[in-house]
């Protein structure tokens, strides 16, 4: 998608310092491309005022930022205290097994990826997950496979 | 005793809508203030209410108000709701349930502290929450309750919600600041305190959103209301996160001073079936455990504090028999590794050895000796010697399970399965 340049403008109007700007536009890129393209850094950087390494050291900061493309179904599943207890892990080794993906890896299709993340504010539904960006638990390892499916499942 | 006063409806209206939550009163405490009383009188009402922030440490929120500098410069207020301490969701379930009362509460303190900006800071991961947020926000300004000249009058405020993109750190005070100002979000040197130099180099005023959205009430019903509630130095509710093993995970608001028992026992259904209690972790991954002896502790800030662990955030981490003091102790240990900024020499080495130490003790390899080194290592990174707090909160539960479980992490230095869970095994069969 175009750089939005209007949308940009309002955001930064929020600020009294134009680099504050930096997350909520990089948010911009993100959601609109997929992921933060080196064309969103440049024009983050150009709208901003600053180098592309002050973005690129910002963005890197960041665990949410993904500087590649995502699979069509992305499924995090939180590893902290609670889940872990719940059961966590035997979830992604099922996984694993079940589809030959690993936690950090894509399915060779792109169809989805799966992902370990830390604590996400939602140890009463342990063990919870974040699925194309929805919170939800609890997570079994059958309702894994139909959400890397992209089957849904109860949310939360 | 559940008293509902911040999730007071939220079960049966929908009140992140804005008519909703006026046909309950709200806004009602806002318009009061701004045509009844000074921005002083609120401040007053805050600091007879003796309201505490909830968001880990308990300073008066009045103390923190009255130390911000009257030299005409910007001050800024931010709302922490970047929520990432393992076992707390409260301020998820605030956000997403009662989002006006947090903004109603956030133009109430900023009226009563003149401040220029509010921004509500949410973390990344809360896309819900943020999306909720911004559409209450959006209401309330379509409404009048933000903008310029807020109900006719010579107030104006603007807020702006901010969403972060995932780190535990950005919850520290400094970090946050940083954070906002566009940089990785590495905590800063204090001295200077936040209130003198904050954001922007401004003064500023860091509190979490379930302290923010206790100030609506207040000024509703006066500070004395508040203060007659729950014991005397720590006056309100708290809403208590519980997970783990109980029947019934999920939030409590609670009047402060109930027991901890009674919160466990009859709120959250008990523990699960079957299964009986070892320890809690009140304040989530960072707090020292609680045994079932001290089940009674009335929960508020010195009581807790008087048994050597604390309120924080009130995020209930409840373990049973089958969770080995040591397997709590190395997902605490790869959580506080994982988050750790890398700025500080005892914090970064530190977080990094302790969880291959755990790592090893975990997975069978422990060897001989591994208990003694943990302590060594308790001792290296605690002490107030980092930047921020997060070194300390890394060995809190680490200490306080080494002093109460020693035989378990003993019995983790000869390899071989948990000797824990293997004992429970045998006994099972
Ligand atoms: C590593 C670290 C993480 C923190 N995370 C949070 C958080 O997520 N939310 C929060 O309100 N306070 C957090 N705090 C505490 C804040 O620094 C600050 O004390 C608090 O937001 C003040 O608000 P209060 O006075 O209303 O409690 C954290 C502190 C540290 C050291
Ligand atoms: S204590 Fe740890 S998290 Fe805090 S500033 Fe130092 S290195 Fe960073």
């Amino acid at each position: 998608m175009p750089w939005d340049a209007q949308a940009a403008d309002a955001v930064v109007a929020k600020y009294p310092s134009p680099r504050s700007a930096i997350l909520p536009l990089l948010w911009l890129g993100q959601n609109s491309d997929g992921h933060v393209t080196p064309e969103t850094v440049e024009r983050v950087a150009d709208r901003l005022g600053l180098n592309i390494s002050d973005v690129e050291s910002v963005l890197s900061f960041y665990t949410m930022f993904r500087t590649s493309p995502p699979a069509r179904h992305r499924l995090q599943i939180c590893r902290s205290l609670a889940c872990a207890m719940k059961g966590a892990e035997e979830i992604l080794e099922h996984i694993a097994a079940a589809t030959g993906v690993a936690a950090g890896e894509q399915s060779a299709d792109g169809g989805f990826s799966v992902e370990v993340v830390e604590c996400i504010a939602a140890c009463d539904h342990a063990p919870a997950y974040l699925c194309d960006e929805r919170m939800g638990g609890p997570l079994s390892p059958q309702k894994a496979l139909r959400l890397l499916r992209g089957e849904g499942g109860d949310e939360q | 005793m559940i008293r509902r006063i911040l999730t007071e409806g939220i079960d049966e209206f929908d009140m992140t809508r804005l008519d909703v939550y006026r046909s309950r009163g709200g806004y009602q405490a806002l318009a009061k203030a701004l045509r009844t009383m000074s921005p002083d009188d609120v401040a007053d009402e805050v600091k007879t209410s003796g309201l505490r922030g909830r968001g880990g440490a308990g300073v008066a929120a009045s103390f923190k108000w009255s130390t911000l500098p009257a030299d005409g410069r910007p001050r800024y207020l931010i709302l922490n709701g970047d929520e990432s301490e393992p076992g707390s969701f409260s301020g998820r379930m605030l956000i997403q349930k009662n989002p006006h009362m947090i903004i109603e509460g956030a133009l109430l303190s900023a009226y009563a502290c003149r401040m220029a900006r509010v921004f509500i800071y949410l973390r990344g991961e809360f896309y819900e929450g943020a999306e909720i947020m911004r559409r209450a926000v959006e209401e309330a300004r379509a409404a009048g309750f933000i903008g310029e000249r807020i109900l006719g009058t010579d107030f104006s405020q603007e807020v702006v919600v901010h969403r972060g993109a995932g780190a535990y750190i950005c919850g520290e005070e400094t970090a946050i600041m940083e954070s906002l100002e566009g940089k990785r979000g590495h905590p800063r040197t204090k001295p200077p305190f936040p209130t003198a130099a904050g954001l922007y180099g401004m003064p500023t005023v860091i509190n979490n959103v379930e302290t923010i959205a206790n100030v609506a009430p207040i000024v509703a019903n006066g500070g004395a209301w508040f203060a007659a509630i729950g014991p005397e130095k720590s006056p309100g509710t708290k809403v208590c996160s519980v997970s783990g093993r109980v029947r019934r995970p999920g939030n409590y608001e609670i009047e402060m001073g109930t027991p901890l028992r009674e919160l466990i026992e009859e709120h959250a259904g008990g523990l699960e079936p079957g299964h009986e209690l070892k320890f809690i972790l009140p304040a989530g991954a960072s707090s020292a455990l609680i045994q079932p002896k001290n089940l009674d502790v009335s929960l508020d800030y010195d009581s807790l504090g008087a048994i050597r662990s604390m309120l924080g955030s009130a995020g209930m981490l409840v373990c049973d028999e089958r969770d080995c003091a040591v397997h709590v102790a190395y997902l605490g240990a790869r959580f506080y590794h994982h988050e750790s900024c890398g700025k500080c020499t005892p914090c970064r080495e530190g977080t990094g050895w302790t969880e291959r130490v755990l790592h090893r003790m975990e997975h069978g390899l422990g060897r001989s000796g591994d208990t003694r080194r943990l302590e060594e290592l308790c001792r290296g990174i605690g002490g107030r010697k980092c930047l921020c707090l997060l070194g300390d909160f890394s060995v809190t539960y680490l200490q306080s399970a080494l002093a109460n479980f020693h035989d378990e992490f003993e019995a983790h230095e000869h390899g071989g399965p948990c000797p824990v869970t293997a004992a429970l095994e045998v006994s099972v069969r």
